[in-house]
Parts: C-alpha cells; sequence; structure tokens
C-alpha cells in the first residue's frame, strides 16, 4: 500500500469504520512511514478535542413529542457516565422515561452568554430567587400604556428567541416606563471557565425595570478571587426609533403595503412620518401607516436587542465558579387578595352585648391569594419566591441588597400561616412568605398563589349610623376575628378582599370590595361592606342653648328597622372637644375617643326607634367627658 | 420481548434500548426522543452556543414530528431526523441572512462570524473556544460533516444520506476538516510544543 491509499482509509481507522480484512496493511504501512503516522496522529487529536468540546456540558435531555419541547432525563435516572457512544444506555433511559410519563415541567438550563473577550462562555443558570416587596397601592396592570404598546409592536419585528424582550415602548420625550414593584433578585449561576485575567461579562436576561446602582456581582466559590473593575448598564435599545435615529443621512429601504419600495437617505422622521429622499430626486414624505417595514442596511453598533449588565473583571482563579448577580429591579409587584364567601343563613351571637340584642353571625369562608404581577422584561423560570409583606419605607433609593435590611419601615407580627404552599418567616421587621415549590414567573404574567384559606369563620354583623359620612343610611360592618378559635389565626398581609354572599336561590353573587391593612394573628378585621337597605335613619338638632361661655346642643337620631330581624345599631355621634356632660335617653353610650361618642342602638323588627342624645361643652375648659356605661364596653365601633 | 414469537413480532412494542425502527408511531415518537442529545450536540458544533442548539433541535424535532406522515419507514428514522434538521439548520441561517437585518441579531449570526482566531485563544490556554473558533472557520461543508460525525452516533454511510452525497465524499469532508482543525490547533498538541 502506497501513502496516498493508506491516508484515505486513516479517517475509517480513526472512527472505527475500517473493515478488519484491511487493518493489517494499513498497520504494517503506518508502523514504517512515520509520515502517514503523523498524520493518524493529527486526525486524532483534532478528533478527540472537537468530540470534548462538544461533550458532556448540557443535562440529559430528551424531546418530548406531546409537550414539543425538550425535557430533561429525571436526574436519579440521569446517573449514566458520559459516554463516548451515547446510544443505548442514556437513550434507553430517556425512551423508557417518554413510554412511561408523559409531560414534564419545562426546564432550559442555559439562560445566558457571557462573552469573554475569546469567545463565548457558557454560562449555566442554577436557581434564582426572587423576594417581591407588597405594594398593593399604586397596582399597575402594565408599565406602558397601551398605544405606546401598540406602536411598539407595531414597529418592532419580534424575533423567535426573544418575543418577550422586546415589549420595547416608542420613546416619547425620552421617557422610560414607570415601574412600580421592587423585588429583589438574586441569580445564581454558574460560569465553568472564566480566563484568568481581565475579560468582560455580559448578562443579556436583564428586566428593564433593573435599578442599575443596586446590582452587585459576587463569587460564591472564590470571592477574593474576582474584582471588579467596572460595571455598566446598557439599555440603549434596539428600539425602532433607536435604529432610525442611528440612519438619518443614511440609506434606508421602505416596503409599503402595497408591496412597492423606496430606497433613499433618511432625512428626518417623528411618530407619523418618515422624510426620504431617494437617489437624484427631492424628499419626500412617507405616511408611517402606509409602511409595511424599513430595512435597514445593518444593525448600527453600540445598540442592544435588549437591556444588558457589562462588567470587566479581573478574575485570578480559572476555575468554575459560581456567581451570583444580585439587583432590585421595579415591575414585580404582589398584593394579597380575599375572597370571602358568605354561607346561606345567619345566627345570632349567644350573648348580647349590653342590653337587648345579640349580635347577628354570618358564617363564612375566606381564601386568600398572593397576586403577583410581572411586568419587568423578564421570565423566571423555576423561580424561588418569596413574597414580603410589612410596608418598606421606599424613599430612600434603594441602594443594594445589603440596605435592604437597614431600611425603616412599619410592619406587623406575622405568625406561621402552617401551609405546604407557602410558609413564612419574619425577617428584620418584615414577614416573607417563601412558596415552597420552584415558579416560574413569565414576563406579562399574572399569576395566583394560595396564601391562607379558612372555613366556617364567625363573622359578626352590625350597623353603623354615622350622620357625617351619611345622612339617612347605616353601614354594613362585619367584624372576624383572626383566632385559632375562630378557624384562621393566620397573619393576613394588606390586600383587596372581595364579599360574595348567597342569593335567595343559593348562588354566590359578589356584593362588595374593600381593603384590609395588614392583621396579624389575634387582631380584629374590620371589614365595611357598604350601606343597608332596610334600616333607614335621621339626625336633626332640636335644641341650643348658649349661658356665657357653656353651651348645650341636643340631637335627635331616627332609626327605622324596616328588615324582619331585630339589628343593633351604633350611632356615632361627634361632640367638641371640651364636652365635658352628656345625656342619652336611655341607651348605652361611650366615649370612643376625645370627640366620638358611640350610643348602642338596639332597634327590634319593624320598629322605630327615636334617640335623644344632649352635651355639654365649655369652649375655655379643657373637655374630660366620660360615660356611665365605659365599664360596659363594647368593642364595636 | 416478544421476539421470539414470530407472530407478533411486528405487533409488539419494540424493547427498551433496542434501536427504534420508525416503523410505527410509538417507535418513532421514541427515534424522536432519543435524538434530542445528538442532534443538539451537531447543533451546538455548528453553531457554537448551546442555547441556540438546543432551540434548532427542538424545532427541527417537532418538524419532524409534525411532518411524520411523510416518513416511509424504509430509511433510517435517526438519518431522517438529522435531514430534517440540517434542512431546517440551512433554511434558519439563509432567513437570518437574507431578512432585515433587524432581526440578524440573533446570536447564531454573531457566533458564526470568525472568533479572533485561534492564535489569540491559545495564549490563553482555553482550547475551548480556541475549538470554537476553528469550526467557525471551516467551510460549512465540512464542518457539517465534521458535526454530524462528532454528534455521537452517525456513521459515514449515515452522514452521506444526511448531507445527500456519497460516501467517499462525506469521508473526505470529515478528513479535511480534522486536518484543517489539527494545523490550527497544533499549538495544543503536547508533542508539537515539546
Amino acid at each position: 500500500m502506497n501513502c496516498d491509499a493508506v491516508r484515505e482509509k486513516l479517517i475509517d481507522l480513526v472512527y472505527d469504520e475500517l473493515p478488519a480484512a484491511e487493518r493489517p496493511a494499513v498497520e504494517e504501512h503506518l508502523s514504517a512511514c512515520p509520515a502517514c503516522r503523523e498524520e493518524l496522529e493529527a486526525l486524532r487529536f483534532a478528533r478527540s478535542a472537537v468530540a470534548e468540546h462538544a461533550a458532556g456540558e448540557p443535562a440529559p435531555a430528551y424531546f418530548d413529542v406531546a409537550a414539543g419541547r425538550a425535557v430533561p432525563v429525571p436526574t436519579a435516572m440521569a446517573a449514566v457516565p458520559s459516554s463516548r457512544r451515547w446510544l443505548p444506555a442514556a437513550a434507553a433511559v430517556a425512551a423508557a422515561a417518554v413510554l412511561a410519563v408523559g409531560v414534564w415541567v419545562v426546564h432550559n438550563a442555559f439562560v445566558g452568554t457571557a462573552v469573554a473577550e475569546a469567545g463565548p462562555v457558557v454560562i449555566e443558570r442554577l436557581g434564582v430567587s426572587l423576594t417581591i416587596l407588597s405594594q398593593p397601592e399604586g397596582w399597575q396592570d402594565s408599565p406602558y400604556d397601551q398605544t405606546a404598546m401598540q406602536q411598539a409592536d407595531v414597529q418592532m419585528r419580534q424575533t423567535e428567541r426573544s418575543v418577550q424582550t422586546f415589549y420595547v415602548p416608542a420613546q416619547r420625550g425620552g421617557g422610560r416606563p414607570v415601574w412600580r414593584g421592587l423585588a429583589l433578585v438574586r441569580d445564581q449561576r454558574l460560569i465553568r471557565r472564566l480566563p484568568a485575567g481581565v475579560s468582560r461579562v455580559r448578562f443579556t436576561n436583564v428586566p428593564s425595570g433593573i435599578l442599575p446602582d443596586s446590582v452587585r456581582l459576587r463569587s460564591l466559590d472564590r470571592p477574593d478571587a474576582m474584582s471588579i473593575l467596572e460595571q455598566n448598564y446598557q439599555y440603549d435599545l434596539a428600539s425602532a426609533e433607536a435604529v432610525l435615529r442611528k440612519h438619518i443621512d443614511k440609506p434606508i429601504r421602505v416596503v409599503f403595503k402595497d408591496d412597492r419600495t423606496v430606497e433613499g437617505t433618511l432625512l428626518s422622521f417623528d411618530g407619523g412620518t418618515l422624510v426620504i429622499r431617494p437617489e437624484g430626486a427631492g424628499p419626500r414624505n412617507v405616511s408611517r401607516k402606509d409602511i409595511r417595514g424599513v430595512t435597514f442596511a445593518k444593525l448600527p453598533k453600540g445598540l442592544l436587542s435588549r437591556p444588558t449588565l457589562v462588567w470587566e473583571l479581573v478574575n485570578r482563579a480559572a476555575t468554575r465558579q459560581q456567581f451570583e448577580v444580585a439587583y432590585l429591579t421595579g415591575g414585580l409587584q404582589w398584593r394579597a387578595d380575599y375572597v370571602l364567601k358568605l354561607r346561606p343563613g345567619r345566627m345570632r351571637a349567644e350573648k348580647a352585648r349590653g342590653e337587648g340584642i345579640a349580635d347577628i353571625i354570618d358564617l363564612a369562608d375566606l381564601v386568600g391569594y398572593a397576586t403577583v404581577n410581572n411586568f419587568s422584561g423578564v421570565t423566571y423560570k423555576d423561580a424561588q419566591l418569596k413574597l414580603m409583606a410589612g410596608d418598606v419605607n421606599l424613599i430612600k433609593p434603594p441602594g443594594g441588597v445589603r440596605r435592604l435590611d437597614r431600611l425603616g419601615g412599619r410592619a406587623r407580627a406575622f405568625a406561621d400561616s402552617g401551609r405546604a404552599v407557602m410558609t413564612e418567616k419574619s425577617f428584620f421587621e418584615y414577614h416573607l412568605y417563601t412558596v415552597t415549590r420552584p415558579t416560574t414567573i413569565r414576563n406579562a404574567e399574572t399569576k395566583q398563589l394560595e396564601m391562607v384559606s379558612g372555613s366556617g369563620l364567625k363573622l359578626s354583623r352590625g350597623y353603623v349610623y354615622n350622620p357625617n359620612a351619611n345622612k339617612t343610611a347605616a353601614r354594613v360592618v362585619s367584624e372576624l376575628m383572626n383566632s385559632k378559635a375562630n378557624g384562621l389565626g393566620k397573619p393576613l398581609p394588606k390586600g383587596v378582599i372581595r364579599l360574595y354572599a348567597p342569593d335567595p336561590t343559593g348562588f354566590q353573587t359578589y356584593v362588595a370590595k374593600t381593603t384590609i391593612d395588614h392583621t396579624p394573628t389575634d387582631e380584629k378585621l374590620r371589614l365595611p361592606w357598604g350601606h343597608a337597605f332596610d334600616i333607614v335613619c335621621s339626625a336633626k338638632r332640636t335644641h341650643y342653648t348658649r349661658r356665657g361661655t357653656d353651651q348645650e346642643a341636643t340631637w335627635q337620631y331616627q332609626i327605622r328597622n324596616h328588615k324582619d330581624y331585630d339589628v343593633n345599631v351604633t350611632v356615632m355621634v361627634t361632640v367638641p372637644n371640651s364636652t365635658y356632660t352628656a345625656t342619652c335617653n336611655g341607651y348605652l353610650w361611650h366615649v370612643r375617643q376625645v370627640g366620638l361618642v358611640e350610643i348602642d342602638v338596639p332597634v327590634e323588627a319593624d320598629k322605630v326607634v327615636d334617640v335623644s342624645f344632649t352635651y355639654k361643652w365649655d369652649p375655655t375648659s379643657g373637655g374630660g367627658l366620660s360615660s356611665p356605661h365605659d365599664g360596659k364596653k363594647s368593642d364595636r365601633r | 420481548m416478544a421476539k421470539d414469537e414470530p407472530h407478533s413480532e411486528r405487533e409488539a412494542p419494540e424493547a427498551v434500548g433496542e434501536k427504534p425502527t420508525g416503523r410505527d408511531e410509538l417507535s418513532l415518537r421514541r427515534a424522536i426522543a432519543e435524538a434530542f442529545d445528538p442532534l443538539r450536540r451537531f447543533m451546538y458544533l455548528q453553531c457554537g452556543a448551546w442555547h441556540e442548539a438546543e432551540d434548532v433541535a427542538q424545532e427541527a424535532l417537532l418538524r419532524a414530528w409534525r411532518s411524520r406522515e411523510s416518513f416511509d419507514g424504509r430509511a433510517d428514522p435517526r438519518t431522517w431526523i438529522f435531514a430534517i434538521a440540517r434542512n431546517h439548520w440551512r433554511d434558519r441561517l439563509r432567513r437570518l441572512d437574507s431578512g432585515p437585518r433587524i432581526q440578524g441579531m440573533s446570536d447564531a449570526l454573531k457566533l458564526m462570524e470568525p472568533a479572533p482566531g485561534p492564535a489569540a485563544a491559545a495564549g490563553r490556554g482555553e482550547i475551548g473556544q480556541a475549538v470554537r473558533a476553528a469550526m467557525a472557520r471551516l467551510p460549512s461543508e465540512q464542518r457539517e460533516a465534521l458535526a454530524l460525525r462528532e454528534s455521537q452516533g452517525l456513521t459515514f454511510r449515515e452522514i452521506a444520506a444526511v448531507s445527500g452525497v456519497p460516501v467517499p465524499t462525506a469521508k473526505s469532508r470529515v478528513r479535511y476538516a480534522l486536518l484543517k482543525l489539527a494545523e490550527e490547533l497544533k499549538n495544543f498538541r503536547p508533542e508539537a510544543q515539546s
């Protein structure tokens, strides 16, 4: 065999495809010919370099046709040593999994690339944890106004990979969208081979609402071996406007809706018009409404397809390192939403308070959800979600991760919620609800997670007549004791509560909505629902005298109960602060606070009750009103 | 399994661990499921980015599954799947090339641009990056042949079938690719340094 013939065969030898019959002849030649041997070595070397390059990095996965995507082989099953020949072991396992199980959860191990100077380094995402601060006020359904959104949609062609990051609204007056809400994101990623020396690492999967000054990158494995030279946040996004701006005085091609095209130099543009000068002709206005698309020669430099964090860092340990990027971002909000369903029928409390009529008791079931809203521009896959309850002081600009626990604020003592779905822990002055399962929070998604629930809760119903607020009607107020004895006893973060009541056919009907404050266990929840239809009230001042500085007034209140059952009505009377004596026609009254008196008035079914209340005051005196009934104090407001 | 009983041979689901024939839907489904790992390696060697590779592999497999009617069951299902993936990748490149450049921001294209060159990477002792850079400089048909070969599983006969060329052509493409790589990476060879 001559050298040429042997070299043809070497490739078969490298890949073990040489028929056994030809092998001795080739080997004989190789032992005699150093040049051919060298070529074989070169081929083998190159092959092993490529094989090593391609081997091993991703976790074993298989493609699930039902799900239409690849899913990982469960780790217990995937413990197959990385074999050169991928089939059959891992394949058999994967195939067995396909036959045995249907669909697993989506999982994508690779979400970002860091571009070191010499080329890309794969960054593997290890886990992300989100701590979202509660902010029920200023709830935002979208950071964009609708027209800007539409404009953005029309102008941007979205690529397949980056649909979610291309919701870039048109730049209007240079304004960025308003981001409500605040969340702390800790994103842990593994960089297997970060070269030693100075390198530049880019993180692309960054929310648009990020607070750039809060970003911290640190190495968890070798914190001492890495120092950051520079940290940049680049968000000059390749929005349509930005691209157009960079193409002024440059050639573009405009495609109209009827497929005509115009090529020329872009002179200027605004929201409605492009001004183009075709070659050798005068300038021409083109309405953007008629345009289907604009083609640019190339993407100008310096524009990014998505917000990007760029670090220049010095690395002294060229080993695998786990990094954590922590930052605060807007665009993530959560609030508590409660649904309270009344059961049909009503009961009476065992004991009347004061004299007369016992309170009405309603039975109800409560479910509390955490509603999480993500408009941050990024999808968080399999995130560990923590929801923080308590009011954080946001007046100071949030300046970093560590500083979070120094922020002042108000919070309530929440006890353990004791549910499997969410666990609760106190954290400085706040309380954290941790969702025990990893949750995927997509961009532009509103997600609801069950937080608390209780059934058979007792609500005591009362009626409050406050002539200053409503002259003719009494407000319905339910009180719910947040205690274990009452079937609840779980901390309730601030939020919106909706009341459903059964109509006569038993159908649950939405009747009212109100908000509650942070309510710890063993505190009372007061739920004002609106005004009672069948209880009519009136108030008038019937008497006023003045003797020196002494003044005296009498008010007459009439309450007419048109219901077929007895109720208690609390009448709220505002008196001057300097009141020193008061009398009532036989009803219990209490001083709620300085200047506010409450009269408990039981009203039987279909009866009319008149209440007369007289008080004396002296603007020069210090006041100091006390009621003879304060010992029998009711705690109804 | 029931291989010993001739009358049930065609009906029986294939035993786990055997090569799927693709003749029935279940078997084809298995072949598609199993193809994911080698396919993404193939794509990775082509484009140099795992996430892009996974995307393309995923889409290609979805395509294969949707057009399963067109599979006649005579060819090897793996060859058929790889051919679909290869065509899908070529379509994608063509689309990226011809479309408005604002779409051309895809990582694929950026990565396909020849990287700074293996010599620069060699200075940093990063063989992986050097391999990537060298791969990116190969002619596309050689890169494809080598990627098919190194995606773990395809023989030269299968490569030839996927690429639609004679077997010797497939072989020589892989050979030239390897020789070119060996030349570019010679600084990493232990004996070359001594």
